[in-house]
């Protein structure tokens, strides 16, 4: 069941597995190791990315991962099991009326 | 034997075969005085002429003034270009057609320009890049020198979603589904605002030549890291404008997409770049021992995959600040564009696969932000419309994106046949260059790079536009392949063949001229059509549709928010192919028609000319609607009674 409102934990876990790695890209460039050797601060921040990414994977799925790849699978109408479920029971928002498909027109294209 | 090898036989002969010619130069004054080391007897007789000067840089005679005269002659011609082209003459041939010699003059004098500096014995960088950009504004930039604004009614709606945007910063819903990937629009109307400008126009016009010596910028500095040399990047970066058709460089988070794709592929494949190698540095994974069995294919491949990639030579700090800069683009990419991101990381995939690059995380950060921004931020779009990820099935890419495109008069399918012609003439020549590439540098990957957008047209749903994309997106490869294959041409035919392919520069660049403007007749806006159209939004209480007859003109350039358009009908896709039973089904409050509409229906459609008067008349009698503007071609119509 999709709540919106566990959506700024999506974000801050996003913004965690950034910060890891980032923190674990500077250690193994400017930290000196032996060939072939991991120091274990690396294996560390390697774990906790890990961990991270695993967490962030059953966030999104949890947000919507799962309702979209089943939609996908069965190729049934997300719409429908969403609006069903909004926890907070605000109006469903309505579908982008007549909103056109994603692509802009390629005016040279071999076109029209 | 290095100068460390103090041994001697000990019967006081020395080994001069054995010295090290960099220690017999050295002039023993008194071998007696050194008896601590043994007396070796000098190899040759000290030089007693001192040695030779070097080599003088060869002059580059003529050909230091030849190429900024060409250069300056051809930025000379452009205003007389604009003042000699008159746009009202546009067929179905387009841009071409109309040109006068001034234009292809400049055109010619820009591909001498680079041609000259580049056979010169010194080519000066500084002067090949005023070159290839004055090659880029007579080519690619030549609409926005002759026409008195940009083109493109597609250019000015998006102009229409960033002006939707600008003053309160929120983005508008149920409008458009672009507008799930609000980056750009956000961008430019924050750029707007922050310059305290009104309308973004001047931007359009000039937006196509600057984006595009962007990319070129880009290319150069892929094809440095690719081919090596001084003059092949070069080579490479116009071969990249000349086969540059697609003209997705107009206003666009498409445009700004390639630039940080190609940002992200100049790191990965230039100061990132590496490959898996043994200790000793060759590449590969040769056999243990010299004639040893070799291991299986698969634990060959394990091996290999299994094998860190090599260290880039490069100072930490610099190195974290380039992990930095591409990240900061994957994140950038995913918000901008809908199918950029898919490109760039299918491409990083394949590269760490093969061992290419250091820092495969980047990967992960490419895949999590596509991930969170698609299912998190973009909710509502897949939510709502589903069937536009996963592709309704209707046609394939191949058949929307070629077979129904080919319409209009002579011009126009003569145009569209030469759009076919070009991508693939494009693909031989990289296959040719793949080739080469292998042969010296036993490497396939780059023509890997250019194949993976085509598993787009396997998993996305993109329309007519996808096939455009997949040549695109693989366009800078294969212009670098391409080059390869050029320069092997030369090296293995004689320098006679360098002044043939001059020449087919200079077909090339007509061609592409010919090629992009082949749908001008239609494409091309004019100021009192923007003009009108602002006008009329004025005009028009807020919450009332305005409704273009066909969707050309700067529609929407305005006041997207306060006036909603028609939306997909599926029954009535456009006004003008039956106005009467359109406006019976729902009647917008005000209708729109431009020149570009009526030049549509004409070259592309095959009606004949005055139809859009004649439906204008029709409406009119109809005694619905009321004429509140026209001039020429362009007119609006208001419905009575409000």
């Amino acid at each position: 069941m999709i709540n919106p409102a566990l959506d700024v934990w999506v974000w801050a876990t996003c913004g965690l597995f950034l910060v890891l790695m980032a923190t674990r890209a500077w250690l193994v460039e400017t930290r000196h190791a032996r060939l072939g050797r991991t120091t274990a601060a690396v294996k560390l921040l390697a774990a906790s990315t890990v961990l991270t990414l695993a967490g962030l994977g059953v966030l999104l799925s949890i947000q919507g991962g799962t309702l979209l790849v089943n939609s996908i699978i069965t190729k049934t109408d997300p719409a429908a099991a969403y609006y069903a479920n909004i926890p907070d029971n605000t109006p469903p928002v309505a579908p982008a009326p007549g909103a056109p498909a994603p692509a802009a027109p390629a005016p040279a294209a071999p076109a029209r | 034997m290095t100068s460390t090898d103090t041994r001697s036989p000990g019967d006081g002969r020395g080994r001069p075969d054995d010295s090290d010619p960099a220690t017999t130069v050295m002039r023993v004054t008194d071998p007696a005085a050194t008896t601590a080391l043994p007396v070796i007897a000098p190899a040759e007789a000290p030089r007693s002429t001192p040695p030779p000067a070097p080599l003088a840089p060869p002059s580059a005679g003529v050909f230091r003034w030849l190429s900024p005269a060409f250069a300056l002659l051809a930025v000379a011609l452009l205003p007389l270009a604009a003042a000699t082209t008159n746009p009202d003459t546009l067929d179905g041939w387009g841009l071409a057609k109309i040109l006068g010699p001034a234009a292809w003059g400049a055109l010619l004098c820009a591909v001498a320009a680079c041609v000259s500096e580049l056979w010169s014995p010194r080519p000066r960088i500084p002067m090949l890049g005023a070159a290839t950009g004055v090659l880029i504004l007579c080519s690619t930039g030549l609409p926005s020198v002759v026409y008195p604004v940009a083109r493109f009614s597609t250019a000015w709606l998006l102009a229409g979603f960033t002006d939707s945007i600008a003053g309160t910063g929120v983005t508008p819903s149920g409008i458009d589904a672009r507008f799930y990937w609000p980056a750009f629009f956000a961008q430019w109307a924050f750029f707007r605002d922050a310059g305290g400008a009104t309308q973004l126009d001047t931007v359009l016009k000039w937006f196509p030549p600057a984006v595009v010596t962007v990319w070129t910028i880009g290319i150069y500095a892929l094809a440095r890291s690719m081919l090596g040399g001084s003059r092949a990047p070069w080579a490479a970066a116009w071969l990249f404008v000349g086969l540059n058709w697609i003209e997705q460089d107009y206003f666009s988070p498409q445009a700004t997409g390639i630039v940080l794709m190609v940002t992200v592929l100049t790191f990965v494949l230039g100061p990132l770049a590496t490959r898996r190698t043994d200790s000793a540095g060759v590449p590969g994974w040769p056999p243990p021992h010299p004639g040893a069995k070799r291991l299986p294919f698969l634990r060959r491949w394990m091996v290999s995959a299994m094998t860190p990639p090599n260290r880039p030579t490069l100072p930490p700090r610099q190195l974290l600040l380039i992990y930095f800069c591409a990240s900061l683009c994957l994140l950038a990419v995913a918000p901008e564009h809908q199918i950029t991101p898919f490109a760039i990381v299918g491409q990083l995939v394949l590269l760490a696969v093969v061992g290419r690059f250091r820092g495969r995380g980047l990967v992960l950060v490419g895949v999590v932000a596509i991930v969170v921004f698609i299912l998190i931020a973009g909710r509502e779009f897949w939510i709502n419309q589903l069937g536009l990820i996963i592709g309704s099935g209707d046609q394939g890419a191949l058949q929307e994106g070629v077979a129904n495109r080919l319409l209009g008069d002579t011009g126009q399918v003569d145009v569209k046949y030469l759009r076919i012609i070009v991508p693939g003439l494009t693909w031989l020549l990289a296959i040719a260059g793949a080739w080469t590439y292998w042969k010296r540098r036993r490497d396939l990957v780059p023509i890997g790079l250019a194949v993976v957008p085509m598993g787009f047209a396997a998993v996305q749903s993109y329309g007519g536009e996808l096939i455009l994309r997949i040549v695109l997106y693989g366009l800078p490869i294969l212009a670098i392949l391409g080059t390869d294959a050029l320069r092997a041409l030369v090296r293995s035919r004689g320098r006679w063949m360098e002044g043939v392919l001059a020449v087919g520069m200079a077909v090339l660049f007509g061609v592409l001229v010919l090629i992009r403007g082949g749908n001008d007749s239609y494409q091309v806006i004019y100021p009192a059509e923007v003009a009108m159209y602002r006008q009329v939004v004025a005009e028009t209480p807020k919450g009332e549709a305005i409704a273009p007859l066909s969707g050309l003109g700067p529609t929407g350039v305005v006041g997207l928010k306060d006036h909603p358009g028609r939306g997909n009908n599926d029954a009535c896709k456009s006004l003008a192919d039956e106005p009467l039973v359109c406006v019976d089904a729902d009647a917008p409050y005000v209708i729109v028609s431009f020149t570009s509409v009526e030049k549509e229906g004409v070259y592309l459609n095959g009606r004949k000319p005055g139809w859009s008067l004649a439906v204008l008349q029709q409406l009119v009698a109809s005694g619905k609607y009321v004429v509140t503007h026209q001039d020429g071609f362009n007119w609006a119509l208001r419905r009575v009674g409000g």
